[in-house]
C-alpha cells in the first residue's frame, strides 16, 4: 500500500509537471521546435499512465479517462489528429457508464467539446488584448473534427455535450468536480464555487462553438441566438473584457437590424453602452502605451456610436417604407391606420417575446433600461416621433465624428457624414412643409459638397462616386420641391424660375461628374457598363434627360436645344437596352418612360419648331 | 475599357525542389500546365481545370514574367495611375524568387533578378525617356517606403529602430503609414542597392532577433512617382503609387477568407472569447442591403491596399505554386484564391433610390 501511495504521489507530481509544460512552458518554445514542451508533457503523461496501470488500486477508470483526455488534447495540439481522436474516444468510453455523475460530467462534456472543437491556433495572442492570456488548462481541449471539414460531426458532439449539461443540471445540479481534481490531494480540492465557475465556463464555450457550427452550416438565426446566449452567459459569470463584450453586443445589434428586430437591436446597444462604461481608464506602465490605449478606447466608443446611428437610420427608413405611397410621399390613410394599430397593441401589451432576449440578469439591469428609454424602438409615425429618433441619431453622429475626424480617417468620416445626410433625407420625408423640407436637403448639400471638393478620386473613387450621385440626387430633389412650391403659385416669379434652373443645372453637373468617372483613361465612355455601375449610370442618364425637360426658358431656340439634349439621353437608354437586353431588368420603369418620351418628344419638337418659324 | 478593371491573375509554377519529384518525369507532380492560360490539377476523382490570365510553366524566364505582369503596370504608373503587384502562395512556392530573385544575391544585374528590380529599371528608363522628350519642362521625384506587416503590426524596414506604426488616411493622398521613412531615389541602382537590400536585410534580421519568420509577415514596398510639368505659368503635378507586395505564406493566413469550415478557438476561458466578434460579423455580413456598421475592421493589409483591391488601380496577383504532390492541398487553395481574386472588382455601390423620382 505504501508503495502504491508513493506511486500515486509520483503520478500526481508528473501529472502536474505535464500540465505546466503543456500550458506554460509551451508558450516559450522556439519557432524551430514549436512542440518541444508538448512532447515532453506527452512523455510524462505516458509515464503516469504506466504508473497507474501498474498499481491497480490507484488506476480507477476516471483517472485513466483524465489521462486519455490529456493525451488526446496533447496529440490534437501537435497536429496528430487521428491519435488524439482515439484517446478522446477512449476517454468518453471509460466515462460513459457514469457520465452523469458529479465526478465525471465536466470531463465528459469537455471531451465531447474537444472532439467537436476547432483547431488550436498557434501564435501569440491577438492584438488588442492588453494583458497576456491567462493560462487555463481546461480550455486546452481536444480534437478538431472541423479541421477535417466535418462540421456535421462536430455538431453532433457539441450538441450532445449541450444536452448532457442540461440533463445534469436538471437531475443533479451540484457543482461537479473539475477534471484536474482527480490528480489532486484531498486538501487541494477546489471549492464548490470554483467548481461551478469552471463548469459553467466550459459550458459557455460549448455554446460558443455551437454558434460557430451553426454559422458554418448557415443556420444563421440559430447562430445568432447562440451568440446572444454566449454573451449573456459571459455577463452572468463575469468572464469578459468590457470593451470586447460591448463591441460584440454592438455588432450583434447590427444583425438584429438586418432582421428588423429593433427592440433586440436597441437592447444590445444599450447593454453595450453600459458595459463599455465599465472599461474606464486603462492603467499602464508607459505613458506612450497608455495614450495608445486611450486612443483605442475612444475609437471603440465611436464604433458603438456608429452602430447607434445605423439603428436610428434603419428605424426611420423602415418607418418610411411603411408609410409611403406609390410616389414616395406620406400616405395619410396608412398613417392613421398604423396609429390605430399601435394603440391597440399598446393596450394588449405583448411582453412575452421581450423576456427571452434580455441580458439583464445582473446588476446592470436598471442602467440598461434607463439607456433604452432614451430612444424608442417603435416605428415613428409622424414628424414629431421621427424627429426624436433623428436627434438621437444626430447626437451619435457628433460623438462618432469626434474620433473619426477627416484628418486621418477619411473613409470613416465620410461614411458618418453620409449617414448624417441620410438621416436628414429620411426626416424630410416626414416633413409636410415643402420649404422646410427643402432646407433639410440644403443641409445635406452643405455637409457633402465641401468633402467632395477635397476628395481625391484617385484614391477614393468609390466614395467620390457615391458623393457625386448623392449630391446630384439631393439637388434633383430640391428642384422637384421648388417646382411643387412654384405650382402652388398663381404665376412663376422670376426668382423661383432662376432657383429651379440653378438647382437643375447643379443636379446635371453632378450626374455628369458621376458618368465621367466611369470613363477609361482615354476619356472614352464604356461600350458596355459593368454590372455594379449599370443601374446608377442608367438612372443618371435618365435623370439628366428629365432635368433638361424641366429647365425653364422663354427662349424658344434654347428650349428646342434642351428638348434635343433630353431626347438624346432618353435615346441612350432605349438603344442601350436594345443592344444589351440584360440591362432591361435593372431599369424597367425608367426604360418604359424613356420609350414613351422618345416617341413623344420629336412631335413636340416639331410643333415647337413650327411655332418658332411662324414668328419669323 | 473592360480589361483595365478586373484584377489580373498570373499563375507561376516553380520547378520542383529536390526530393519532391521523381527524376523520371510527371510522377510526384500534382498539376500540369495545359496552355498559356490553363492549368490542370490532378485532383481525385476528377481532375480540375483552372483558367487564368496567364499561366507560366517551370521554364518561364524572369524576363518573361516581368514583361507579361509588370511592364504594363509600370507604364500606367507613369501615366498617373496607381499600380499594385502581389505575390501570393505558400512558403517555398517561389514568391521571393519571383519578386526579388535569388536570395543570396544583392546584385542588381543578376540575370535571375526578379520583378522588383526589373520594375525599378523600367520605371527609371521611362522617366529618363520622358525627361528627354519634354526637356526642362518636366521633372520627376521618386520616393519610396518599405514596410512590413507582422501580426497586425506595422514595422518600418527602412528604420529598424521604429516599431508599431499606424495607418491613417489623407483626403488628398489616400492611405499612408504615419511616420514611415520616405527615401528619395534618383536611379534604379540606388533604389535597389541602398533601399531594397537594406530593407530586405532588416526583414531578415527581424526574423531572427524577434523570433518571427519572414514567411509570416507581409512586406509592402511602395514607390511614389511625382511628375511636375510646367506649361508657361501653370504647374501640373501628378502623382501615383506603385506597390510591390510580398505576402506572407498563404498557409499562415488562416485568419482571412481563405479559411474553410473551421471553428475558431476560444481565446481564454477566464477572460474572453476573442473570436465571438468574428462569428457575429459573419452573421451581419450575410444581411441584406440594409444599412449597418460592423465594429471589426479589415486587416491592416487590406486597409493599406484598399485601392488596389477593387479600387482605382491596376492590380495584378502572381499566384505562385509548387507542383509537388505533397503540396496538393496548399496548391488547390492557392488556385482557388486566385480564382476568387479575379472576381474582385471596383464595387461602386452608389446610394440611389429613385422612389418618387419617376413621375
Amino acid at each position: 500500500m505504501a508503495a502504491a501511495g508513493d506511486g500515486w504521489a509520483a503520478a500526481r507530481e508528473k501529472f502536474r509537471s505535464a500540465r505546466a509544460l503543456s500550458a506554460v512552458e509551451s508558450r516559450k518554445d522556439p519557432a524551430t521546435e514549436p512542440f518541444r514542451s508538448k512532447y515532453a508533457a506527452r512523455a510524462l503523461l505516458e509515464e503516469v499512465k504506466q504508473l497507474l496501470s501498474g498499481a491497480e488500486e490507484g488506476g480507477d477508470a476516471v483517472r485513466r479517462a483524465v489521462l486519455e483526455y490529456e493525451l488526446g488534447v496533447n496529440h490534437a495540439d501537435t497536429e496528430e489528429l487521428s491519435a488524439g481522436e482515439e484517446h478522446l474516444l477512449r476517454c468518453t468510453r471509460l466515462l460513459e457508464p457514469q457520465r452523469l455523475s458529479r465526478r465525471c460530467v465536466a470531463l465528459y462534456i469537455q471531451a465531447q467539446v474537444g472532439a467537436g472543437r476547432g483547431p488550436r491556433r498557434r501564435g501569440g495572442p491577438r492584438r488588442g488584448h492588453a494583458s497576456p492570456l491567462l493560462v487555463s488548462p481546461q480550455n486546452n481541449l481536444g480534437i478538431l473534427w472541423s479541421e477535417r471539414d466535418e462540421i456535421k460531426t462536430a455538431q453532433t458532439y457539441l450538441e450532445s455535450a449541450e444536452a448532457l449539461y442540461h440533463q445534469y443540471m436538471k437531475e443533479d445540479g451540484n457543482p461537479p468536480l473539475d477534471p484536474s481534481e482527480h490528480f489532486m490531494e484531498e486538501d487541494e480540492q477546489l471549492t464548490d464555487q470554483e467548481r461551478s465557475k469552471r463548469f459553467e465556463k466550459a459550458y459557455t464555450h460549448t455554446l460558443y462553438y455551437l454558434a460557430q457550427v451553426y454559422q458554418h452550416l448557415e443556420m444563421i438565426e440559430k447562430a445568432a441566438q447562440y451568440c446572444h446566449t454566449t454573451l449573456k452567459r459571459q455577463l452572468e459569470f463575469s468572464g469578459y473584457y468590457p470593451v470586447e463584450w460591448a463591441l460584440n453586443a454592438a455588432t450583434l445589434s447590427q444583425y438584429y437590424l438586418s432582421k428588423q428586430c429593433f427592440m433586440e437591436a436597441r437592447h444590445c446597444l444599450a447593454a453595450a453602452n453600459v458595459i463599455f462604461s465599465q472599461a474606464g481608464q486603462v492603467p499602464s506602465a508607459e505613458d506612450n502605451e497608455a495614450e495608445q490605449d486611450q486612443q483605442d478606447l475612444r475609437q471603440r466608443k465611436a464604433e458603438i456610436a456608429r452602430c447607434w446611428i445605423k439603428y436610428c437610420l434603419n428605424l426611420l427608413q423602415s418607418a418610411r417604407k411603411l408609410l409611403e405611397d406609390n410616389i414616395g410621399e406620406l400616405d395619410l390613410d396608412r398613417q392613421l391606420e398604423l396609429k390605430a394599430q399601435r394603440k391597440k397593441e399598446e393596450d394588449e401589451k405583448e411582453n412575452g417575446r421581450k423576456k427571452a432576449v434580455l441580458f439583464v440578469t445582473s446588476d446592470i439591469c436598471d442602467s440598461v433600461l434607463a439607456m433604452e428609454e432614451k430612444v424608442s424602438c417603435a416605428y415613428p409615425l409622424d414628424f414629431q416621433e421621427a424627429r426624436e429618433i433623428f436627434l438621437v441619431g444626430q447626437n451619435y453622429v457628433h460623438e462618432a465624428k469626434e474620433f473619426f475626424q477627416v484628418d486621418g480617417y477619411v473613409t470613416d468620416h465620410i461614411e458618418i457624414v453620409q449617414d448624417h445626410s441620410a438621416l436628414f433625407k429620411v426626416l424630410a420625408f416626414f416633413e409636410e412643409d415643402y420649404e422646410r423640407r427643402c432646407k433639410m436637403h440644403k443641409r445635406r448639400v452643405d455637409m457633402l459638397e465641401p468633402l467632395y471638393a477635397d476628395l481625391n478620386p484617385q484614391y477614393y473613387l468609390l466614395i467620390s462616386r457615391q458623393l457625386q450621385f448623392e449630391l446630384a440626387d439631393t439637388y434633383y430633389e430640391m428642384m422637384d420641391l421648388k417646382v411643387a412650391i412654384g405650382n402652388r403659385l398663381e404665376e412663376l416669379d422670376s426668382h423661383t424660375i432662376k432657383k429651379i434652373n440653378l438647382l437643375a443645372q447643379l443636379a446635371i453637373k453632378y450626374y455628369e461628374l458621376f458618368l465621367d468617372s466611369l470613363r477609361n483613361p482615354d476619356k472614352v465612355f464604356p461600350e458596355e457598363l459593368e454590372e455594379d455601375v449599370l443601374r446608377p449610370a442608367m438612372v443618371a442618364k435618365f435623370h439628366i434627360a428629365r432635368l433638361y425637360g424641366k429647365l425653364i426658358t422663354s427662349d424658344g431656340k434654347k428650349q428646342l436645344e434642351n428638348m434635343q439634349t433630353s431626347l438624346e439621353y432618353y435615346t441612350f437608354l432605349v438603344d442601350y437596352c436594345e443592344k444589351y437586353p440584360d440591362a432591361v431588368r435593372a431599369v424597367e420603369t425608367e426604360l418604359e418612360l424613356s420609350k414613351e418620351m422618345v416617341g413623344l418628344l420629336p412631335t413636340r419638337m416639331e410643333r415647337l419648331r413650327a411655332k418658332l418659324c411662324a414668328f419669323i | 475599357s473592360v480589361e483595365g478593371d478586373a484584377i489580373k491573375v498570373y499563375v507561376r509554377v516553380r520547378p520542383p525542389s529536390e526530393g519532391t519529384a521523381l527524376p523520371d518525369g510527371d510522377q510526384g507532380l500534382c498539376l500540369s500546365v495545359l496552355s498559356t492560360n490553363t492549368i490542370r490539377l490532378h485532383s481525385k476523382p476528377e481532375p480540375k481545370i483552372f483558367t487564368f490570365d496567364y499561366v507560366a510553366n517551370m521554364e518561364t524566364t524572369q524576363e518573361s514574367v516581368f514583361s507579361s505582369v509588370a511592364k504594363n503596370i509600370v507604364e500606367s504608373c507613369m501615366n498617373g495611375y496607381n499600380g499594385t503587384i502581389f505575390a501570393y502562395g505558400q512558403t517555398g512556392s517561389g514568391k521571393t524568387f519571383t519578386m526579388m530573385g535569388p536570395s543570396d544575391s544583392d546584385n542588381f544585374t543578376h540575370s535571375l533578378r526578379g520583378v522588383i528590380p526589373r520594375s525599378f529599371e523600367y520605371l527609371f528608363f521611362l522617366i529618363e525617356h520622358e525627361k528627354e522628350k519634354a526637356g526642362s519642362g518636366k521633372s520627376f521625384l521618386c520616393k519610396c517606403s518599405f514596410i512590413e506587416i507582422y501580426n497586425e503590426q506595422i514595422f518600418d524596414l527602412l528604420d529598424s529602430a521604429s516599431a508599431g506604426l499606424f495607418l491613417r488616411e489623407h483626403i488628398k493622398k489616400g492611405v499612408f503609414v504615419d511616420g514611415a521613412v520616405e527615401q528619395v531615389l534618383s536611379s534604379a541602382a540606388e533604389a535597389y542597392q541602398v533601399v531594397l537590400t537594406t530593407g530586405w536585410r532588416n526583414r531578415r534580421v527581424a526574423s531572427t532577433s524577434m523570433n518571427r519568420e519572414s514567411s509570416r509577415s507581409h512586406a509592402v514596398f511602395t514607390i511614389t512617382v511625382e511628375s511636375m510639368e510646367k506649361h508657361n505659368e501653370i504647374v501640373n503635378i501628378r502623382s501615383s503609387l506603385l506597390n510591390l507586395v510580398d505576402l506572407a505564406g498563404s498557409e499562415r493566413q488562416k485568419d482571412t477568407h481563405t479559411e474553410g469550415l473551421r471553428l475558431k478557438e476560444a481565446g481564454n476561458i477566464n477572460r474572453s472569447l476573442s473570436c465571438l466578434g468574428q462569428v457575429i460579423t459573419a452573421l451581419v455580413d450575410v444581411g441584406n442591403g440594409k444599412q449597418r456598421h460592423i465594429c471589426y475592421r479589415d486587416s491592416k493589409l487590406t486597409f493599406l491596399l484598399r485601392d488596389s483591391l477593387g479600387g482605382n488601380a491596376k492590380t495584378c496577383i502572381i499566384a505562385n505554386v509548387h507542383p509537388g504532390s505533397r503540396c496538393f492541398g496548399e496548391t488547390l487553395s492557392t488556385l482557388n484564391f486566385a480564382q476568387r481574386a479575379k472576381l474582385i472588382k471596383n464595387k461602386a455601390i452608389v446610394n440611389e433610390d429613385t422612389q418618387g423620382n419617376v413621375s
